[in-house]
């Protein structure tokens, strides 16, 4: 809690937080938020703040099918938040826990886990998104298998890394002479200890996520259309986007800010981290 | 030395040194004054945080970042360090003054060879051409006792010992003859032969060179061993200073005499009466330990074998890599041995696995040696206990009340309970690692340089609550430590070890007043003021 304290204490962070609470809100309520239903057609290629036929506004303009831009963004913001997530979620899930066993346990054990993160972390991760989903077709949870391939290795490494450091500490020790098991010295001594620098990633990789579904989305391989999906949307308006730039300048916006706040938060969280240590 | 009798080499008048703002006092150096004559040794002497690295730093002409000079004067020959412009000082330094510091393998750079970094010096402060510099380099190393002072100029400090480099540093800080020599610490992270060898070396420098030298050092021995005066510093202040004897045997100020109190006597302590039904609480038979490092196989423990009965205790001496922290962590199943076993209480756990050994290594606790890594940062004191307490069988209840009677017992308040281990000082922590060990119920408890890291005054308190606590709960104690002394107060039998070796085992007394094996007579010989003995200040033994 202190150091959420001290976020609050970090304009950069302010901004990180609210970016991000307001993203949280908007796919919470998109049906309430949204003025009109995303799939509706209403008039194609309409200009930003044009009116539609039935009077109301079409405050971004509608796209190629005469959809409202700005209920679509609202709609993709839950497409975006809830695949990125469950892809982060899944990603730590296997990092953390792979990260733990190696650095606790070392040796062989150790030497299997780094090869294989290595190995993943060599490939270039578009061609690995590209392998996995082609060969399993695309849906959201092949996109939590591909993002989490790509991710794990990542955080294992972070992970690991803290528990090599950790596990020759003194207060370890101490806790395996009291006979506590080895599930209870990675879960109650070390992972503690990394909670700080973890969250620091968990934004920073919460962003590129974002960034990925989009872009898995801009190369179709997303979810199948017509759901409401930010890359979805700068796929489908690229060839009309020198006549029409308003189809893609919104969506790409929207991931940028989204991108810029959990980086900035990812940073806050980081010179927090490093002051600690200081401490 | 000639005719500087009248006004000495270092004046310092009334310095103050101000820390920043926020800081638990308002002086780091608050009026000192004390003068230092030519080819004199003023050892400083406190503990850790009264100042006096500060007030060597400031002579130097460098206050560390964020500390300004208040107030008051330094005239080194005359001139006033403290109104001196950047450009002189640096004149001065390596020049006129020079420094020696406490971790010589810090102070060298790892990628040059040693000879070529005293070269430096004059090439920075002199005009020798090459063949000079390189004959002067040679006479300097030749100079601090050093064998084959070619071989060394031409290694790179990481294939020297620490005393060796500690040796390249005094000889590049005598390269240019100073005046005033500083030394911070100089022999703390020297085994204790490696310290006597360094201090005696020192002096005869000393005597050589005629410079005079301002020795900081928190070690009473240390002091008895090289001063000529001593200044005590308690909280930014020099509260005595006076002849080496006067200060050491009748101190004045109260703060000293507390001090000296709590100097651990040398003098092992009497054994009491061997208790004839007693039965061995802790053997260790063939213990060995072997570890592979790059290719090479270095034996941290070779076939340690020893019985020890209840409510003993063991004093463990040795330097540093004599393997005995391998023996504790071995013993403990912390790391596996390749040989041997250990029974503690006639239970022998090398034969124990999964539960029955988490059950079993209980009886036998640890206090580790550093205060700062044993506690993990991020549990309050509180949880701590009380984990151990349900580690150790106790429902959640009474595993909170009993945590809350071992803070009792350890000497600290119930408060404590709820706070991190960041907000306890040095001696705290120990005390709150003590009551760790101490949830357990144990039979045996092994203390790894427990107090090795407390200042003396704290050392001392730490040492008696471990006294108390094993005579009350008749504790089996294997006490390792590189300080005699220590050792002395505390033992009833002392093991010396060597090269993961048991070189001599025996009653205390015994092993410190007639020691058969001639390291633990090297030994005994190199403990810093052995020729001193702290007076006996009775009023302050509460």
């Amino acid at each position: 809690m202190k150091t959420f304290g001290a976020l609050l204490r970090s304009p950069s962070a302010l901004f990180g937080l609210a970016v991000g609470a307001v993203a949280l809100m908007t796919a919470l309520f998109a049906p309430l938020l949204a003025p009109h239903d995303p799939l509706q057609t209403i008039t194609p290629l309409a200009l930003p703040g044009s009116v539609a036929p039935d009077g109301s506004h079409l405050w971004l303009g509608a796209d190629f099918l005469g959809r409202d831009i700005l209920s679509r963004l609202i709609w993709g913001t839950r497409t975006v938040l809830l695949w990125s997530s469950l892809s982060t979620a899944a990603s730590f899930s296997v990092g953390v826990s792979m990260g733990l066993l190696a650095g606790y346990y070392g040796g062989k054990l150790d030497t299997a886990l780094s090869f294989i993160a290595n190995t993943l972390l060599a490939f270039p991760v578009t061609v690995l998104y590209i392998i996995i989903i082609t060969s399993f077709g695309a849906s959201g949870a092949n996109i939590v298998i591909a993002v989490t391939f790509a991710s794990a290795p990542g955080v294992f490494r972070i992970m690991r890394a803290i528990a090599l450091d950790m596990r020759n500490r003194d207060f370890v020790a101490a806790a395996i002479t009291q006979g506590e098991s080895a599930l209870a010295v990675m879960g109650r001594e070390i992972l503690p200890n990394a909670v700080t620098p973890l969250l620091a990633d968990l934004c920073l990789r919460l962003g590129y996520t974002a960034i990925t579904v989009g872009v898995l989305g801009f190369l179709g391989l997303g979810l199948p259309p017509p759901t409401p999906d930010w890359g979805g949307m700068v796929a489908e308006g690229k060839n009309m986007a020198i006549a029409f730039p308003h189809l893609v300048i919104f969506p790409c916006i929207a991931i940028s800010l989204l991108m810029l706040a959990m980086s900035l938060l990812s940073d806050a969280l980081q010179q927090i981290a490093k002051g600690s240590s200081r401490a | 030395m000639k005719g500087e009798a009248l006004s000495p080499l270092l004046r310092v008048r009334d310095l103050s040194v101000a820390l920043p703002q926020g800081a638990d006092r308002r002086f780091a150096v608050e009026g000192a004054s004390f003068d230092l004559a030519g080819g004199e040794i003023l050892c400083v002497v406190g503990e850790s945080g009264s100042g006096k690295s500060v007030l060597s730093s400031t002579i130097m002409g460098a206050a560390p970042a964020g500390l300004r000079v208040l107030s008051g004067s330094i005239l080194f020959r005359g001139n006033d360090i403290v109104r001196m412009g950047e450009a002189k000082l640096r004149r001065l330094r390596g020049n006129q003054i020079a420094m020696v510091f406490q971790e010589p393998m810090a102070a060298l750079n790892p990628a040059v060879k040693v000879g070529e970094q005293i070269e430096e010096v004059f090439t920075l402060h002199s005009r020798l051409v090459p063949r000079e510099r390189r004959q002067r380099v040679r006479a300097l190393l030749a100079d601090t006792r050093l064998a084959d002072p070619d071989r060394i100029a031409k290694s790179y400090p990481h294939q020297l010992s620490g005393g060796q480099c500690q040796r390249v540093v005094i000889a590049m800080a005598l390269a240019m003859q100073p005046a005033l020599l500083i030394a911070d610490e100089p022999t703390s992270a020297l085994d204790v032969t490696t310290q006597a060898q360094v201090l005696k070396l020192m002096r005869e420098l000393r005597d050589e060179h005629g410079h005079a030298v301002l020795f900081i050092t928190h070690d009473f021995g240390v002091v008895a061993e090289v001063a000529d005066r001593v200044a005590v510093m308690q909280a930014g202040r020099i509260v005595e200073i006076g002849d080496k004897r006067a200060v050491l045997d009748a101190p004045r100020h109260p703060y000293t005499q507390k001090l000296i109190a709590a100097v651990p006597r040398a003098e092992p302590r009497p054994s009491s009466a061997l208790r004839p039904d007693a039965e061995p609480s802790l053997e260790i038979v063939h213990l060995a330990k072997t570890y592979r490092v790059g290719g090479q196989k270095v034996t941290a423990l070779k076939d340690a074998s020893f019985a020890l009965d209840k409510g003993r205790t063991l004093g463990i001496v040795g330097e540093s890599g004599s393997g005995k922290s391998t023996l504790a962590r071995v013993a403990i199943r912390l790391t596996a041995a390749d040989r041997g076993s250990v029974r503690v209480a006639a239970v022998d756990l090398a034969k124990l696995g999964g539960k029955a050994l988490a059950r079993a290594r209980r009886k036998m606790q640890m206090i580790f040696q550093d205060p700062y890594g044993s506690l993990n940062p991020r549990h309050s004191i509180g949880s701590i206990l009380t984990r151990a307490g349900k580690l150790g069988g106790k429902p959640g209840s009474a595993a909170r009340e009993s945590a809350i009677e071992l803070l009792h017992l350890v000497g600290l308040k119930p408060e404590a309970f709820a706070r991190k281990p960041h907000e306890f000082s040095g001696g705290q922590r120990q005390r709150i690692g003590i009551a760790r060990a101490l949830a357990m119920n144990p039979e045996v408890v092994f203390a790894d340089e427990c107090v090795s890291a407390l200042d003396v005054s704290v050392q001392k308190q730490v040492l008696r609550l471990i006294a108390d606590l094993q005579a009350r709960l008749d504790l089996t104690l294997v006490f390792i430590t590189h300080d005699l002394r220590v050792a002395a107060q505390v033992s009833d039998f002392i093991a010396v070890m060597r090269q993961g070796e048991i070189v001599e085992f025996g009653a205390a007394e015994e092993v410190l007043k007639r020691p058969h094996h001639p390291y633990t007579r090297e030994l005994i010989a190199a403990a810093p003021g052995r020729d001193w003995t702290p007076p006996a200040l009775e009023t302050l033994e509460t």
